[in-house]
This record gives structure tokens, sequence and C-alpha cells, in this order.
């Protein structure tokens, strides 16, 4: 079974067990995030976007952490934040994800995905120019772009199943607990 | 009397949380209500909390939908039932960096913010590992750490290295290193003010969910069992737990494990018409019970 497979069964799982609870939280997200009423997700033409789009989502993540990260060592008073190596991780994760977003396969319902996602990559992009130059200079800019490209994460991950800013699904507290409509699996006791 | 009114305030709460998610190895053990809370400090003219819950705006609605975690109410609204505002609180120590601990600094804009160094250093580690490593840091947000730059750069975040006494008067951090996390620390308040203390109390974090940690499901032979999750060591875990139950003389119902809807009947409590509880484990001279 390749990832399309398991996504595509992921996907009607949901569908069946809980069609009236959507898929995604749209905290801020434009309301022409939301699919039109009755649209089905499980076309090959999403499945195969949001198998191929999962990897460059990934190091978005990633490389949005690292920065964030960085960012706290320098406002903590690092002189070095910038010699880290992985300021030069974070930044070749970013271009690595600028690379994959140029070479996601076209579909109709991953557009706004898609958009929300290069929009997440000019940001961080943006961002580590200006670390590069700032980091240590208690600027604030490159924070406001890191900013800018968490929240295009977001809605990233709003638009469409299979992309999570956080994975509550391996936390503290949500461990066990997913997918509540899909399994409650409330035994005795 | 004691020095400090200590109040857990639970914020949200998960109505079937599987018992093994509490309790390591109790699978198919039926579910528990498993409560979000703070807790809220109030004594020698300040004001002060352990943890500040998560964000509500970036990721409530996925919580509550796909994660049954449900009645989630904002500080102004949980900390309203206490008569104070979140813009009173004065310090907040957190516990740990998961999201649903530190995910709501933003909340408290006068307030400074103690953390262990070593759990913010390691964060920044796993960060950087390759990404066959990203169970490390699939559950932090990226966006804490964001807000937590914020808090560095005004001056409000504190790094604390190791343990640490008086924080604030009678109240002591002490690192239970490489447990839960690598930084994790928990919460001794000395009630009475005494350096060799009658009255202590310690708020777990997630060093603890349940009281059963400290006992174990096997009432006829007692003995610690660790939480469900440990993303460094569940042996760290046990001693930590035999380190905070030495802490309080030995009383285990001394150490206040927030995650545990039983706090709710070990001490005086109400549910507010929110429908959310608050649990009463200290009052102060002076001070106005919130419970009866």
């Amino acid at each position: 079974m390749n990832n399309r497979d398991i996504t595509r069964l992921s996907v009607r799982r949901i569908e069946e067990r809980a069609p009236n609870i959507p898929l995604f939280c749209v905290p801020e997200a434009p309301t022409e995030s939301l699919l039109p009423a009755g649209e089905t997700l499980l076309d090959d033409a999403t499945l195969s976007y949001v198998v191929a789009a999962q990897p460059a989502f990934d190091l978005l993540r990633q490389a949005a952490g690292q920065l964030a990260a960085l960012l706290v060592l320098a406002a903590a008073g690092g002189r070095s934040a910038q010699d880290n190596p992985a300021f030069a991780l974070a930044c070749a994760e970013r271009a690595k994800a600028g690379d994959l977003i140029g070479a996601l396969p076209t579909a109709r319902k991953g557009r706004h995905h898609h958009r929300h996602l290069r929009a997440c990559n000019d940001a961080l992009t943006a961002a580590c120019a200006e670390a590069a130059v700032n980091l240590n200079r208690d600027d604030q800019r490159a924070l406001a772009l890191l900013r800018e490209g968490l929240r295009q994460l977001h809605f990233a991950a709003a638009a469409l199943p299979g992309f999570e800013v956080v994975a509550f699904g391996q936390s503290c507290c949500a461990a066990h607990a997913s997918m509540a409509t899909i399994s409650r699996g409330k035994a005795n006791g | 009397m004691a020095d400090y009114s200590i109040w857990v305030m639970e914020y949200a709460f998960m109505p079937s949380a599987p018992v093994s998610v509490m309790v390591y190895g109790a699978h198919n053990q039926g579910t528990r209500k498993m409560p979000y809370g703070y807790v809220l400090i109030k004594g020698h003219g300040t004001l002060a909390m352990v943890d500040v819950g998560y964000n509500q705006r970036d990721y409530g609605q996925t919580l509550e939908q796909r994660f049954d975690v449900h009645g989630w109410k904002s500080p102004e609204v949980v900390l309203a039932e206490a008569g104070v505002k979140p813009s009173d609180v004065e310090h907040v120590i957190l516990t740990h960096a998961h999201f649903d601990h530190a995910g709501n600094t933003d909340a408290f804009p006068n307030a400074t913010f103690y953390l262990q160094e070593r759990e913010l250093s390691k964060w920044i580690w796993a960060l950087a590992l390759d990404r066959k490593f990203r169970w490390l840091q699939a559950a932090t947000d990226p966006g804490d750490i964001a807000r937590i730059v914020d808090l560095a750069r005004e001056g409000r975040l504190v790094s604390i290295n190791g343990d640490h006494d008086d924080i604030l008067p009678g109240i002591d951090l002490r690192l239970a290193a490489d447990s839960h996390t690598w930084g994790s620390q928990y919460v001794t308040i000395r009630n009475d003010g005494k350096r060799e203390s009658d009255d202590v109390w310690v708020m777990a974090g997630d060093l603890a969910y349940s009281y059963d940690n400290f006992r174990g499901l096997d009432a006829a032979d007692p003995g610690y069992v660790p939480i469900g999750l440990a993303m460094v060591s569940q042996e760290n875990l046990l001693f930590a737990t035999d380190a905070m139950i030495n802490a309080v003389g030995g009383d285990y119902r001394r150490v206040v494990p927030p995650h545990d809807e039983e706090v709710g009947t070990v001490f005086p409590s109400r549910v507010t018409k929110t429908g959310l509880r608050i649990s009463e484990i200290a009052l102060a001279k002076g001070d106005t019970s919130l419970v009866s």
C-alpha cells in the first residue's frame, strides 16, 4: 500500500464515520479555503497533491521551528546565533521546501493550499535573509516575517487534511485520543 | 495559616481519555475524564501561576473536533472566578514547553515567565536533528517558541538553571531533568514559609497525570507507575515521583496532578457555571474561599 492509498483510506474513514464534522479548522483562514458543500476530497489528483506536498510542509514547519529557536537564542543574548549550524540548516530546509513546492503537481482542490504554502515559503525566505543580517541586532523584522510564515502554515494546514503544524496525536495529553469521532474506544471501566 | 492560597483552575477537559494515557501500560482499562488546568497562587502580595494552557485561536477547533477536548474558556473567564484578571498575574512558572502548558503566554502581558534553561536548549537541539527524529519535536508548536522570543526581548523570560529556592518567598523550583521532557520542572510551595516546612505542596505539571502514578492500580500492592508519555525517560519519571512525594513528607495527596479529576474530590471544589472545576488546595489567612 503506498502513501496515496493510505491517505485515501484515512480520508474515506473520516468522511464515513463523521460526515458532518469538517476535516479542518479555519481559525482565521479566508472563507474560500472551505470546499463547496458536497464536494469529496477523494479524487486522485488531490490525493497526489497531498502526498507530494507533505514533505514540503514538514520542511517548512521544521525550518520555522529552527528559526524561532535561533531567535530565542539571539534574544537571550547569544552572540553566535548566526553561526549556529541550525541556522544554515533552517535556511537549507527552507530552500529544499521551495524546490519541492515548485515541483508540486497541479490539483484544483489543492490550489488554495498551494497558495498558502508558497506564501509561507516566501515569508520564511525573507525571514532567513533578514536573520542572516540582523539576527543579533534585536531587529523585529525577522520575527515578524517568521510569524507571517507560521500564519500561512496554519492556513495551509486548515486547507486540506493531512497537514499538522502540531502533531497532537503525539502530544502528552491528546495521545491516543486521536480521531475521537472515528474510535471512541469506550471499554469497560 | 497558610502563606498562599492555591487553586487548580480547570480551563478545558477531555471527557474520555484512555487510562493508558495517564498510567503507563493500562491499556484497554477504560477511560476517564481528563481535565486541563493551571494553578493560581495568591499570597505575599502577588499573583502567580503554574502554566498557562494552550492557544485556542490557532488550534482549539482541531483539539475539540479531532481530539475530543471540550469546554475551553479563556484565562479572562477562568480567572474571573477568583476575582482576578490575566493582566494581574505577575509571575508564571512554566513546568515545560508542551503546547497545553506554555501555549497561551500572550494572554499574560505583565507576567515574568520562568522556564528551565535545559527545556529550551534541548528543544532547540531537537529541532536541529534529522527529520527521522521528528517525533522528538512534533508536539512542539513553533508559534510557542516564537512567542518566547518576545518574552526574552522584553526581559520577561527568566531562564532557570536547575534547582532554585525561593523564586518567590517559600516557592522553590525543582528540575526533573530528562523525564517527561528534557527540562520539566515541578513547583514546591512551603506554605508556612519555613525552610524545614510542615506544610509543603508540590505542583507536578506533567510529571504525574494521576494519583495512580503514585500508588499504581493495585491497591493491595502500591507502587509508582509512570505516565503514558515520557519523551525522555520513564525511569527518571519514577525518581522524580519519589522526590516529589519525599518533598511533601510522604503524603502523596500533597503532590497535585492538575490532569487528575480526582483532585476535585481530594480537595474542596466546585463546578462553575461554565462547567469547569475549581479545586481549592490551600487558603491563605484573610482570603476568601472560591468553593464554599
